[in-house]
C-alpha cells in the first residue's frame, strides 16, 4: 500500500480525486500502510482496491501517517527532491549520493520496504531521462481503435472459429470439433462474440449467412452442463473452504506481512476450466463475502500445483500443432474468465510501422531471432539478451542494489552504440563493461523493443490482471496470457524471469528481494513508449501499484505459469479424438466404396491374406503392456508391464540402466519419454507421470524415448 | 511401424531364468549382472556387415513366461533366425523348448533354411543336469546347430551370434564391419580385444 502525497499538492481538483492506491507488496513493517488500513476499515470498510476515495477523513489520517514515516531525518536524499523527481528532470540525479543507494542508511527490512515504491518512480525517471538523452525521435506506435465488431472478428479468427462469421477459408468441420469440446463458460464467451459480430453485420447489411448461435450451442450446453455439474459441485465446496481459509490466515498474518514468507497454501486446480471455477465461485455467496475484504496485497499465497497423475505439461512439451490449439483455447478461456469476473479484455492492435530490420536495440524480437538463428540454429532467445544477462552474472549477483542502481547514462549510451557496431563482429570488449551499466543495457533492450515484450495485443491484459478479484484468478489469467504470447516473447520473458529469480536468491547480500526487483522491473516491462504519454495521473498510480504486483507474480510463480493447465491439454485431446473419429468415418466410407468396386473384380482369396496380417498387428502388445521405443539407443524397444506405480522416469531408467560406458552415453536429464499419437500430437512426459493413468487416457499412443533436441 | 527391409531379426527364446537376457546383454553391451529382472520383450540393435554393405542386426529378447502367446507368435513370424536357450542346470528348461520349436515349425512352415541355434547356457555351473552330448543329440534331432555358452564368463557368446549369422545362406553376414565402423562396433571390438586404431 502506498500513498503519494506529493501528487496531491492541494488543488481543489486534487482533493476531489484523492487517489488512494493500494499497492501490491508493501511488506515488512510498513507502518503507514497499516495505519491507513486501520483508518480504512473504521471509516468506510467497503473500499475496493484502487478506488477513488471521497472520504477526507481517511485521507488526512493516512497523510499524517505518511509524513510520520517519511519526514524523520534518516533519509539522506531529501524526500521532496525524490518525490518531485519525475517532474523536474536531471534535478534529482545531481543530489543523489554517488553510487551509494539511499537505503544504505539502515540495514533493517523496514526501511527498505518504505522505499520500495519510490524505486518505481525513480526507475521511471531514469527511463525518461535515458529517453530524453536519445535525440532520435521515438516512434509512437499508433494504436488503432477498432470498429465495433471488428475486434470480435479478430478474436474469432484467432480462436480458430472464423467460419462462424462466414470466413469460408477455415474448415468448418474443424471448428465444429472445437465447439463440441468447449466448456459451458467457454461456449458462452464464444457466443457473446458471435452475437456481436452478427449484430454489426446486420447493421452493415452484409449478406453473409451467419449461423445462429442458438443452433450452434443448443445441444452442447445441455450435455456439458451435465458433465461438469458434478465436478463443479465438489470444486465449489472446496473453493469455499479455501477462500475461507485464505481469508482467515490473512487476518492472522496481518501482523507479520512479509512477501517472502508464504502466507497460505492454495492449490491451483488445473483440471477444471478456470472460468468454470470462477463461475461456480461466483454462484457461491459464502466465498463472496470473504473475498471483499481479504485482499490486502501484501501477501502472496503459496500456490501449489497438486500432482497430476497423468503428468504436468510444461510449455514446450507439446508438438506445434497441439500448441496452436492450446493457443486458441487459452484465448477463449481467458476471455471467458474475464467475462465472468466482469473485467474487459480488449486485445490491442498496433498498426505496423517501420521498424529497424537489423541491429540490436530497437529491433523486433522476431527479426533478432531470425538474425541469430542464422548464426546458431535453434536459438530461442536473442543472443544479445543472453549475453547481457550472463555478463551481469559474471559480476556476481551479490552486488548491492543490482538492477536498482542505474548505470552512468553517458556510458550506457556509448556502450549501446559500440554494441551495435561490434557485437556480431565479436570484437566487443565485455571486460570493461560495468555491472550496473550492463543491467541498464538489459532494461534498455527490453524497453527499446518496437513492440513490448508482453506484446502490443496483450500488454493491457497483463496490466489488467490486477483488476481481477482474487490472487488465484490473477494467477490463472497470467497463466493463460503466458500461453498466448508468441514463442520468442515467451522464451525471452522466461529467461528474464529466471535471471530475476537468481538475483532474488542473493537478496541477503544484494538487498534485492522479490518486491524490490518487481518494483524496479515493472516499469521496464509494462510502460510502453509507443503508447505515448496520454496516461492520466490516476492510471499512473494504478499502474505503478498493479504492475509491480503482476511482476511479482510472474517472478515468483514462473514455474506454475509455464505449465499448461491439464484441462486445456484434455480439451486438445478431445478435439483430436473427435476429428480422428470424423476422419475414420470418412475413410471407412471411402474404403467401403472402394472395396465394393474391388470385390466385383477380384476373388476373396487375397483379401483373406490381408486380413491375417492385420490380425497379427492388432495383437502386437497385449492389454496392460506398452511397447516403448528408443530409436536412438542401442536398446531400441522394450515391452513394459504397466503397474500402478510405474512412472515415466522409471521407464527411462530401464533404458538407461543397462548402458555401459559408451561414447553415445546419454545423460538422464537429456532423455525423455514421449507420448506420441493417439489423441495428442506429441507430449514430453515429466518423470512423475503415472504410465497406467496416462495409458488409460491415451490408449492408442506410441511411447518413444528420445532426447529433447533430436 | 515402418520396418527397415534390410534389418536382420534374431529372436531369443527359452524358459524363464535360463539367461536369455544375460546372453543378449553380454553380446550387445558387454556387461553381466547377477540380478534377475523378468523380461517381457526387449529389442536391441547392432550394426553388422551384410553382403558387403551394412545392415542392422535386431536381437529380440523374449519373455520366459507363457503370459504373452500373441507376442511370441508375432516375434516368430517376424524373426529371421532363432536362438533357443536352455540352462545346463535344468533338464526342464530343455524340455520347455520343444513346444517353442514346434511353433516355429508351424508358423514358418519348414525349418530347413532357417538358422536355429540350440544353446546350453550357464556351462560354467557345476550342478549340471544336461551334458553337452545330450544337447548335441537334441540338436541333431531338431536339425539345428548346438553350442554351450556362459554369459557370466563371456564364453562363446560372440561366437554364438557369429555362428548363427553364418548359418544364414541367403545373406552373407558378419559381425565385423569392413571399412566404416560405428562407435558401437568399435566397442564390441574392444571387448573382443581386437581393437584397431582408425
Amino acid at each position: 500500500m502506498l500513498m503519494r502525497p506529493e501528487r496531491r499538492w492541494g488543488g481543489e481538483a486534487e482533493q476531489e480525486l484523492g487517489v488512494v492506491v493500494v499497492v501490491g507488496g508493501a511488506g515488512g513493517g510498513d507502518h503507514y500502510a497499516r495505519a491507513f488500513t486501520m483508518s480504512r476499515w473504521s471509516a468506510s470498510p467497503g473500499v475496493v482496491l484502487t478506488a477513488y476515495h471521497p472520504s477526507h477523513g481517511s485521507l488526512s489520517s493516512s497523510e499524517a501517517a505518511e509524513s510520520d514515516a517519511q519526514e524523520p531525518a534518516d533519509t539522506p536524499a531529501s524526500p521532496s527532491s525524490r518525490r518531485s523527481g519525475q517532474y523536474t528532470m536531471n534535478h534529482d540525479n545531481s543530489k543523489k549520493p554517488s553510487g551509494k543507494p539511499p537505503y544504505n542508511r539502515s540495514g533493517s527490512q523496514d526501511s527498505l520496504d518504505e522505499l520500495s515504491m519510490d524505486d518505481y518512480w525513480k526507475e521511471l525517471e531514469n527511463i525518461n531521462e535515458a529517453r530524453d538523452n536519445d535525440h532520435e525521435e521515438q516512434q509512437v506506435v499508433v494504436v488503432k481503435e477498432p470498429d465495433e465488431g471488428e475486434l470480435e472478428e479478430e478474436w474469432l479468427k484467432e480462436a480458430g472459429l472464423s467460419n462462424l462469421f462466414g470466413d469460408a477459408s477455415v474448415d468448418s468441420q474443424e471448428s465444429m470439433v472445437v465447439l463440441a469440446t468447449l466448456t459451458r463458460t467457454q461456449a458462452a464467451a464464444v457466443q457473446k462474440r458471435v452475437d456481436t459480430v452478427t449484430q454489426t453485420m446486420r447493421k452493415k447489411n452484409k449478406q453473409y449467412h451467419v449461423p445462429d448461435v442458438r443452433d450452434i450451442f443448443k445441444q452442447q450446453n445441455e450435455s456439458k452442463e451435465k458433465e461438469t455439474g458434478s465436478k463443479l459441485q465438489s470444486v465449489r465446496t472446496r473453493e469455499a473452504q479455501e477462500e475461507a481459509k485464505e481469508a482467515h490466515s490473512q487476518y492472522l498474518d496481518d501482523n507479520n506481512p512479509r512477501d517472502d514468507v508464504p502466507a497460505t497454501e492454495t492449490d491451483i486446480n488445473l483440471e477444471i476450466s478456470f472460468s468454470e471455477q470462477a463461475a461456480s465461485l461466483k454462484d457461491n455467496p459464502i466465498s463472496k463475502v470473504s473475498k471483499d475484504n481479504k485482499e490486502d496485497d501484501t501477501l502472496l499465497p503459496n500456490f501449489r500445483l497438486p500432482k497430476d497423475k497423468t503428468g504436468t505439461t510444461k510449455i514446450g512439451a507439446l508438438a506445434p500443432q497441439d500448441m496452436k490449439k492450446i493457443h486458441a483455447l487459452a484465448l477463449i478461456e481467458l476471455t471467458a474468465l474475464f467475462d465472468i469476473l466482469g473485467t474487459e479484455l480488449k486485445p490491442q492492435k498496433a498498426i505496423k510501422s517501420k521498424v529497424k530490420e537489423s541491429g540490436l536495440f530497437g529491433v523486433p524480437l522476431s527479426v533478432l531471432l531470425e538474425q541469430d538463428q542464422k548464426r546458431l540454429p535453434g536459438i530461442r532467445v536473442p543472443f544479445i539478451f543472453q549475453r547481457l544477462i550472463s555478463h551481469i552474472e559474471e559480476g556476481k549477483l551479490e552486488t548491492e542494489g543490482l538492477l536498482r542502481i542505474p548505470g552512468v547514462a553517458a556510458r550506457v549510451k556509448n556502450l549501446c552504440q559500440e554494441l551495435e557496431a561490434k557485437f556480431y563482429e565479436g570484437t566487443f570488449c565485455w571486460e570493461n563493461v560495468k555491472q550496473h551499466d550492463a543491467a541498464s543495457l538489459l532494461k534498455l533492450f527490453i524497453r527499446e523493443l518496437p513492440q513490448p515484450l508482453l506484446t502490443m495485443e496483450y500488454l493491457k491484459a497483463f496490466q489488467d490482471v490486477q483488476k481481477l478479484p482474487t490472487k488465484k484468478h490473477q494467477l490463472q489469467a497470467l497463466n493463460l496470457l503466458v500461453l498466448l504470447l508468441p514463442e520468442g516473447n515467451r522464451d525471452t520473458l522466461k529467461v528474464l524471469l529466471e535471471f530475476l529469480q537468481r538475483v532474488i536468491d542473493h537478496r541477503e547480500k544484494n538487498k534485492m528481494n522479490l518486491k524490490n526487483v518487481a518494483v524496479v522491473m515493472a516499469p521496464n516491462l509494462f510502460m510502453f513508449h509507443g503508447l505515448g504519454s496520454k496516461t492520466t495521473e490516476k492510471s499512473e498510480f494504478v499502474m505503478a501499484a498493479g504492475t509491480a504486483s503482476v511482476m511479482r507474480f510472474m517472478i515468483k510463480f514462473q514455474n506454475l505459469l509455464w505449465t499448461i493447465p491439464t484441462f486445456l491439454v484434455n480439451q486438445v485431446r478431445k478435439q483430436n479424438a473427435e476429428s480422428q473419429k470424423k476422419e475414420r468415418k470418412d475413410k471407412a466410407m471411402r474404403k467401403l466404396l472402394k472395396k465394393m468396386a474391388y470385390d466385383r473384380e477380384k476373388h476373396e482369396k487375397q483379401d483373406k491374406s490381408n486380413h491375417d496380417v492385420k490380425c497379427l498387428n492388432d495383437t502386437d502388445v497385449p492389454q496392460g503392456v506398452i511397447r516403448v521405443q528408443a530409436p536412438h539407443l542401442s536398446k531400441v524397444s522394450m515391452a513394459i508391464q504397466l503397474t500402478e506405480e510405474l512412472k515415466a522416469g522409471d521407464v527411462v531408467a530401464r533404458f538407461l540402466s543397462q548402458k555401459s560406458g559408451t561414447v553415445q552415453a546419454l545423460k538422464k536429464e537429456e532423455v525423455f519419454l514421449y507420448e506420441v499419437g493417439g489423441n495428442i500430437g506429441e507430449r514430453c512426459l515429466d518423470e512423475d507421470t503415472y504410465m497406467k493413468d496416462l495409458y488409460q487416457l491415451n490408449p492408442n499412443a506410441e511411447w518413444i524415448i528420445k532426447c529433447k533436441n533430436c | 511401424m515402418p520396418e527397415q527391409s534390410n534389418d536382420y531379426r534374431v529372436v531369443v527364446f527359452g524358459a524363464g531364468g535360463v539367461g536369455k537376457s544375460s546372453l543378449v546383454l553380454r553380446f550387445v553391451k558387454g556387461t553381466f549382472r547377477d540380478t534377475y529382472i523378468p523380461t517381457i520383450e526387449d529389442t536391441y540393435r547392432q550394426v553388422i556387415s551384410c553382403d558387403k554393405s551394412v545392415c542392422t542386426l535386431q536381437i529380440t529378447d523374449t519373455t520366459g513366461s507363457h503370459q504373452f502367446p500373441a507376442m511370441q507368435r508375432l516375434s516368430i513370424s517376424k524373426g529371421h533366425a532363432f536362438v533357443l536357450v536352455f540352462s545346463v542346470t535344468s533338464r526342464q528348461s530343455l524340455e520347455e523348448l520343444r513346444p517353442i520349436r514346434q511353433q516355429i515349425l508351424q508358423i514358418k512352415g519348414s525349418v530347413e533354411s532357417i538358422p536355429i541355434m540350440l544353446v546350453g547356457n550357464k556351462c560354467d555351473e557345476t550342478q549340471r543336469e544336461v551334458q553337452a552330448a545330450e544337447g548335441q543329440a537334441v540338436a541333431q534331432e531338431w536339425k539345428c546347430a548346438f553350442m554351450e555358452t556362459s554369459a557370466k564368463m563371456n564364453y562363446n557368446v560372440k561366437e554364438l551370434f557369429q555362428e548363427l549369422l553364418s548359418l544364414e545362406k541367403r545373406r552373407n553376414m558378419s559381425l565385423n564391419i569392413d571399412g566404416k565402423r560405428s562407435s558401437k562396433q568399435k566397442r564390441t571390438d574392444k571387448i573382443k580385444g581386437k581393437c584397431s586404431l582408425m
